[in-house]
């Protein structure tokens, strides 16, 4: 018998589904949400008190058999003439919840099968843990190939989706809970290696997206997107109760500028100082829940080094804003877990390193400016005014991603919480150069990175 | 005659071609943009694993152990009371372990769940009420 608030039902159901129960659960919902609310008035709990009795000895489950459900293979969808029928299909994903109100590509047999081309993978094998939560719909080959399908997508970008994939559902990230969560957080995917210069990932001016020249950001993230909300059922009201749901069209997916940061000292890419080699093809996921941007040029500093120390002052500013108070409280001690990242204009990191700095000196330096006193963090509600102050301890880490055009800028990806972040690998097909030649010859030469 | 009656028919064709080929009348004729459709796509909700199947219901609370299971969240130190002191209304003899007797609660991770069953088993619990969710 489980308890929850009007609304949150649907998201409840979810979270048993992915617990591997099935699509059903004894949960009362007709109870409103005020009835939640601190001193609120509990006689709407009183009066159905026999909702909860009937929960306990009368209700039955209709599931009665482990196993896996399928739920059917291929969908008809019938029109006067092709773009009718593309409209009535737009239709159908929107009352069944899986569209977003963007035209679907009809996920025909031609076109997945020409999808399945970008891996050497077989369509039912289960890509990491094998489930995308909180509902927990299978998390397979085909399920990534219908999605980027549906998304626009083509072959050579599916490497970097099951990847994504892989690294989101890895156990330690739980995204279940930040993809559920009211804090409206969005999948951050940030890839590495040579395939940075062979699928077209923005990585420069408007790398949040969407950018004509470099399309893959935006269909692999509508891909992901299609997953979460159709495998992982976060249907804003339902499977997910983000507030605000910030980019959640397209999640932010991009590669790093590695070519912008590549000589300098003590700037790594974010796949090698998270243990990988350059050569690696990696995918870096980790959930924020809101970007902010950060201008370095209306620093008033007498000479450039203290700007550049300003700039970072106002970058902590920007990143400790969000509630990093376990960070602050109690000792970290996974490795892997972040507070935020900073996403730095190659400029900005030339800029940094030119006066000294590395990406180890700029984080140290950063987590000793986002340390607010008890005096604040009483004044914001944060602690228990009648307690006794402690020591406050540096947040974790942050993570720093070289991302955006020429301006001297930065932009503070809030954290999630201290979040986990995890990275996986991006597994090749044998076929992946006739991939590559193939899309050239579709979509032209990769375009050049402005002033390299 | 005969030329004016060629230029008649010929500006008769061009009126009936600009009249087939205006927006409006492309609309209106289904074959002007091809002939009926049918996708077959994909159903993309794939598959899901059911490796839990729920409990059966208990057919009376009396005599039964019912145990509180709490998120320590959204007023479940007001909500367990009232719904404790309701079951028992109605069952005398149900037996209730409150959620601070349990010592523990239902957050999501996997030593919380060595926990959980744990308790479970040493309270003898033969139905949870789990709250509250949001």
């Amino acid at each position: 018998m489980i308890l929850t608030r009007q609304t949150f039902s649907g998201q409840v159901l979810a979270a048993v589904q992915g617990q591997g129960f099935g699509p059903e659960a004894p949960i009362v919902t007709e109870w409103p949400t005020t009835m939640w609310l601190t001193g609120a008035d509990l006689t709407p709990l009183r009066e159905g008190i026999d909702k909860i009795v009937y929960g306990l000895t009368k209700w039955q489950a209709k599931i009665t058999q482990k196993g896996q459900i399928s739920q059917g293979a291929k969908i008809k969808v019938t029109g006067k003439d092709y773009q009718n029928a593309l409209d009535n299909l737009g239709v159908m994903f929107l009352k069944n919840d899986w569209g977003d109100g963007l035209p679907i590509v009809p996920a025909i047999q031609d076109r997945v099968d020409w999808i399945m081309t970008g891996t050497d993978l077989k369509p039912d094998a289960k890509v990491g843990p094998g489930k995308i939560l909180p509902k927990g719909g299978l998390a397979t080959v085909q399920a990534c190939a219908v999605a980027l399908a549906m998304a626009g997508g083509r072959p050579e970008e599916l490497p970097v989706l099951i990847a994504s994939v892989e690294a989101m559902t890895d156990p330690a990230a739980k995204h279940e809970s930040w993809v559920a969560t009211t804090r409206s957080a969005f999948a951050v995917v940030v890839v590495n290696g040579p395939i940075t210069k062979q699928v077209r990932l923005g990585s420069r001016y408007g790398v949040m997206g969407p950018i004509p020249k470099y399309p893959s950001s935006s269909t692999i993230g509508r891909a992901l997107s299609f997953l979460l909300r159709i495998q992982g059922g976060t249907v804003p009201g339902s499977g997910s109760m983000a507030i605000f749901g910030f980019m959640r069209h397209a999640n932010a997916v991009l590669a790093e500028d590695e070519f912008g940061i590549k000589d300098l000292k003590g700037w790594p890419t974010l796949a090698v100082e998270r243990g990988f080699k350059p050569e690696e093809n990696v995918v870096t996921v980790f959930p924020s829940v809101t970007a902010h941007q950060t201008q370095f040029h209306q620093a008033f500093g007498p000479t450039p080094d203290l700007e550049e120390i300003q700039f970072l002052n106002r970058m902590a500013a920007d990143l400790g804003a969000p509630g990093l108070i376990g960070g602050y409280i109690a000792e970290n001690k996974n490795p892997n877990v972040y507070s935020g990242a900073f996403m730095l204009s190659y400029n900005m990191c030339r800029l940094l390193s030119g006066m000294g700095w590395d990406k180890k000196k700029v984080v140290d330096y950063v987590r000793e400016q986002m340390k607010p006193t008890w005096e604040s963090l009483v004044k914001n509600g944060r602690v228990d005014p009648k307690a006794a102050p402690t020591e406050i301890k540096n947040a974790p880490p942050m993570l720093i991603v070289a991302g955006g055009d020429q301006g001297n800028q930065g932009c503070a990806l809030m954290a999630y919480g201290n979040h986990v972040t995890t990275s996986a690998k991006v597994q090749l097909p044998a076929k992946w150069d006739d991939l590559l030649k193939q899309a050239e010859s579709d979509l032209g030469p990769l375009p050049a990175l402005v002033n390299t | 005659m005969k030329r004016l009656v060629k230029w008649l028919v010929l500006a008769s064709f061009l009126v009936a071609l600009a009249a087939v080929f205006t927006p409006a009348a492309v609309a209106q004729t289904p074959t002007a943009t091809g002939t009926p459709v049918t996708l077959a796509v994909f159903d993309p909700t794939g598959a899901y694993e059911v490796t839990n199947l729920h409990a059966q219901r208990l057919s009376t609370l009396n005599d039964k152990v019912v145990c509180e299971i709490s998120s320590y969240n959204w007023e479940w130190d007001r909500t367990f009371p009232v719904i404790r002191e309701l079951l028992q209304k109605q069952f005398p003899t149900v037996k209730v372990v409150p959620w601070d007797k349990m010592g523990i609660n239902s957050r999501e991770d996997e030593e919380n769940h060595v926990l959980l069953k744990k308790m479970v088993a040493e309270k003898g619990c033969q139905a949870a009420i789990i709250g509250n969710a949001g």
